[in-house]
C-alpha cells in the first residue's frame, strides 16, 4: 500500500502543501479535487518523486520511496503527466515501447511485446502505431501517453498509477474509456491516483475522493460523503446541488448557472446611468446576483 | 531490412568515396593503381604491380593520412551531432551553432600560443594529446554551459540556446582572433584554418591521436540510444521508466565533446556537419537514436569525404577551405529546419 504520511512542500518559501496524510489500499481508486492551486500537480509531483517533500515521507509496501532503487520502483509506479511533449517525430509503437525500456535484464521483459499490443488495442491505437507522435492531435497523443504508462505496469498488479488529468484534450467517449481503464485496473488490485477537474467523472469512476484547497487535505472519502453542496462551495466558489443517481446510485452534481449582465463588467456595454462595479472588490458571483 | 541496405549503401558510398580521394588531387593518379597501393600495404595483390614509387608515396604520405581523417573528423561530428540533439531535444542543437567547436577551437589556440614557455619540454605526442584533451575541456565546458542556460523549467529552450551559441561563438571567435595574432609564431596556424577547419593538416600522428577519441563515441553513444530516445518524451521519464538519467548526460556530454573536441584540435572548426548529417539520417531512416547514431557517424565520414574532395577539385590547383564547402550544403539545411519548425520555436 501506500502511506503519505505528513508531507509539507515549498518552493520558494511559498508553502504549497501543508501536512498532507493518507494512505491508499490496494485496489482503490481515488480521485484528486480541487480548485486552481490548490496544490493537486504539486501532490502528484511529489508522489512521482519529481520533487521531494520538505518533510514528511512517502512509504510504498513499507519503504520510503526514496530508498527505492531505481528499476524497481520503475516497474512499481508509473505517472501520466498532464503535458507531455515529444519533440521528435518518433513513432506511436515506439512510444508506447519506451514504457518497457527500463526493463531490459529483468524477468518481465519477456512481456514486452504482449504489454505493447494489449495496451495500444485497448487504447485504440492500433490503427496509428505507425505514425509519427507529430501528426497527431493533443487528444491522440494524451492517448499514446495513457498506452505508455499502462505498458510500463502492465504485468504487475500491485503498483501505482499516477494520471495527472489524463482526460485533457480527449472527447467524450475516451474520456469515460480512459477512467472505466482506470477502475477496471484498479479492481485487480492497482493502486490508482488521478487528478481531475470534472467532479461528475470522479464521482463516477473513483471509489474515494480527496479535495485539496490551499495546499491542505480537506476532504477524503466516498463520493456520497465528500461531495456535498456545502463543500463544493467551500472548494470550488460555485453553488451546486448534489443528487443521487436514481439507476446508478452515484453522486451527481449540478453546478447553479451564474447570469450575468455584460454590462456590468464592460464598460463599454454600459447604459447611460447604469452603475459601474469594481471587479477588485466584487466577486463575479456577487455581480450575478446584484 | 530496409535499415541494412542503407548500411550497405552508405558502406559502399564511402568505399567509393574513399578511392576516388585517394586518386584525386594536383597529381592524379589512376584509380587501379589506387587499389593496387592499398591492397599491397594490405599485404596481398590484386592487379599484380604494386605502383610507382612517387604515387605510392603521394598516397601513403599525403592523400591517406587526409582521407582517413576526414573519415574520423566526419564521423565524430556526425554522431556527436546527433547524440547532443538528442540531450537538447532539438535539431538545431550542433557543435558549431551551439558553441561547443568555437570553445574547443579557443582553448586548443590558447595552448598552442602557451606550448612555447609551458610545456616546451613535452614530446610531440604528448603535446597532441595535451592539444586533445584541451579542446574537449573547451568543449565541455561551453556544452555544460549552453545546456544549464537554456534550461528552462528542465528543459532545454530553443531561442536562448541559439542566442547563447551566437554569443559563444562571437566571444571565442574573437579571442581565437585576438590570440592568432598576438602570437607571431609558425606553428600556429591561420585564423582561417579555426574558424573554416581544413583537413590540410594530416599526418599520420594526428590521425593516431584522434583515432581513441572518435572510436570511444562512434562506439560508445550507440549505447545510450534508449536513454536519449526517452529524452524526447522528457527528462524526469527518463527516470521514472527506470534509468539514470544524469549518468546519460554527463555521458553523452562527455563522449560527444570528447569527440568534437579532438576534431577541433586537429582540423579547425568544420561547420554544419553535425546539423546536416542527423538531419539526413532521420529523413531515410526515422528518428530512433538506435539507428540514428551509428548511421550519422557513418553518413558523416561519408559527407566529409565528398566535402573534402570538392574542396580539393573545384577551384584546382587552390584548395577551398572545407568548411565553406559543408557550410554550402549545410546551411540550407538548418534554413530548411527553421521555415519548417518556425511555429513550433515561437510557441
Amino acid at each position: 500500500m501506500l502511506r503519505v504520511e505528513s508531507i509539507t512542500y515549498k518552493l520558494n518559501k511559498r508553502p504549497l502543501l501543508k501536512d498532507i496524510s493518507f494512505s491508499i489500499r490496494p485496489g482503490e481508486m481515488v480521485a484528486l479535487l480541487g480548485s486552481n492551486g490548490a496544490g493537486k500537480s504539486t501532490l502528484m509531483r511529489l508522489l512521482s518523486g519529481e520533487r521531494k517533500p520538505e518533510s514528511g515521507r512517502i512509504m510504498l509496501y513499507g519503504d520510503d520511496l526514496r530508498d527505492y532503487k531505481r528499476k524497481i520502483l520503475a516497474t512499481k509506479r508509473a505517472y501520466l503527466q498532464q503535458h507531455n511533449p515529444v519533440t521528435m517525430a518518433f513513432s506511436v509503437k515506439e512510444v508506447v515501447m519506451m514504457g518497457r525500456y527500463g526493463f531490459k535484464g529483468l524477468p518481465s521483459a519477456k512481456n514486452d511485446e504482449t504489454a505493447v499490443l494489449e495496451t495500444m488495442e485497448l487504447c485504440g491505437l492500433l490503427d496509428f502505431a505507425d505514425r509519427s507522435m507529430l501528426s497527431l492531435s493533443g487528444g491522440e497523443q494524451q492517448r499514446v501517453h495513457l498506452a505508455r504508462v499502462l505498458t510500463q505496469l502492465w504485468d504487475n498488479p500491485d503498483a501505482v498509477l499516477l494520471l495527472d488529468e489524463p482526460t485533457n484534450n480527449m472527447d467524450l467517449q475516451f474520456q469515460h474509456q480512459t477512467l472505466s481503464i482506470a477502475a477496471a485496473m484498479a479492481k485487480k488490485g492497482y493502486m490508482i491516483i488521478v487528478v481531475l477537474h470534472d467532479v461528475n467523472l470522479a464521482a463516477q469512476y473513483a471509489s474515494r475522493l480527496i479535495i485539496l484547497k490551499d495546499g491542505r487535505k480537506w476532504w477524503d472519502g466516498t463520493p456520497a460523503q465528500v461531495l456535498t453542496p456545502q463543500h463544493i462551495y467551500t472548494a470550488f466558489g460555485i453553488h451546486a446541488q448534489a443528487y443521487t443517481d436514481q439507476s446508478s446510485l452515484k453522486t451527481v452534481i449540478v453546478p447553479k448557472e451564474i447570469k450575468l449582465d455584460a454590462a456590468k463588467f464592460n464598460s463599454n456595454l454600459q447604459a447611460a446611468g447604469q452603475p459601474i462595479y469594481n471587479l477588485a472588490n466584487t466577486s463575479i458571483d456577487e455581480l450575478a446576483t446584484i | 531490412m530496409r535499415r541494412l541496405s542503407i548500411y550497405t549503401l552508405l558502406s559502399a558510398g564511402l568505399l567509393v568515396s574513399i578511392c576516388f580521394s585517394l586518386a584525386s588531387g594536383a597529381m592524379r593518379i589512376p584509380i587501379k593503381e589506387v587499389i593496387d597501393t592499398l591492397t599491397h600495404k594490405l599485404g596481398f595483390t590484386l592487379f599484380g604491380n604494386s605502383g610507382h614509387g612517387i604515387n605510392q608515396s603521394v598516397i601513403m604520405m599525403i592523400r591517406l593520412p587526409r582521407t582517413l581523417l576526414g573519415i574520423l573528423v566526419g564521423a565524430a561530428l556526425g554522431v556527436s551531432g546527433a547524440a547532443i540533439q538528442g540531450i537538447f531535444r532539438n535539431p538545431l542543437a550542433e557543435p558549431g551553432l551551439v558553441g561547443i567547436s568555437a570553445g574547443a577551437s579557443l582553448m586548443a589556440v590558447l595552448i598552442i600560443a602557451f606550448e612555447t614557455f609551458l610545456f616546451s619540454g613535452l614530446s610531440q605526442l604528448l603535446g597532441y594529446y595535451l592539444l586533445a584533451f584541451g579542446a574537449f575541456a573547451g568543449a565541455g565546458i561551453t556544452a555544460m554551459l549552453v545546456y544549464n542556460l537554456s534550461k528552462v523549467n528542465g528543459q532545454a529552450n530553443v531561442p536562448t540556446m541559439l542566442l547563447a551559441g551566437i554569443a559563444i561563438n562571437a566571444m571565442a571567435g574573437a579571442l581565437t582572433g585576438l590570440v592568432t595574432y598576438l602570437a607571431d609564431e609558425q606553428k600556429l596556424r591561420s585564423i582561417t584554418f579555426w574558424m573554416m577547419g581544413s583537413l590540410g593538416g594530416a599526418t599520420w600522428q594526428n590521425v593516431g591521436c584522434l583515432f581513441p577519441f572518435v572510436c570511444i563515441a562512434v562506439f560508445g553513444l550507440p549505447f545510450l540510444a534508449k536513454g536519449l530516445n526517452l529524452f524526447a518524451i522528457g527528462e524526469n521519464q527518463v527516470e521514472l521508466i527506470g534509468l539514470n538519467p544524469h549518468r546519460i548526460k554527463i555521458l553523452v556530454v562527455v563522449m560527444a565533446t570528447m569527440a568534437v573536441g579532438a576534431s577541433v584540435a586537429v582540423s579547425g572548426i568544420i561547420g554544419f556537419i553535425g546539423l546536416l548529417i542527423p538531419h539526413l539520417t532521420r529523413l531515410i531512416g526515422g528518428v530512433d537514436h538506435r539507428f540514428v547514431l551509428p548511421v550519422s557517424a557513418l553518413m558523416g565520414a561519408l559527407v566529409l569525404t565528398v566535402a573534402d574532395l570538392v574542396s580539393r577539385l573545384i577551384v584546382q590547383p587552390i584548395e577551398l577551405p572545407i568548411g565553406v564547402v559543408t557550410a554550402l550544403m549545410g546551411s540550407p539545411v538548418f534554413l530548411y529546419i527553421l521555415i519548417k519548425d518556425k511555429k513550433k520555436l515561437v510557441n
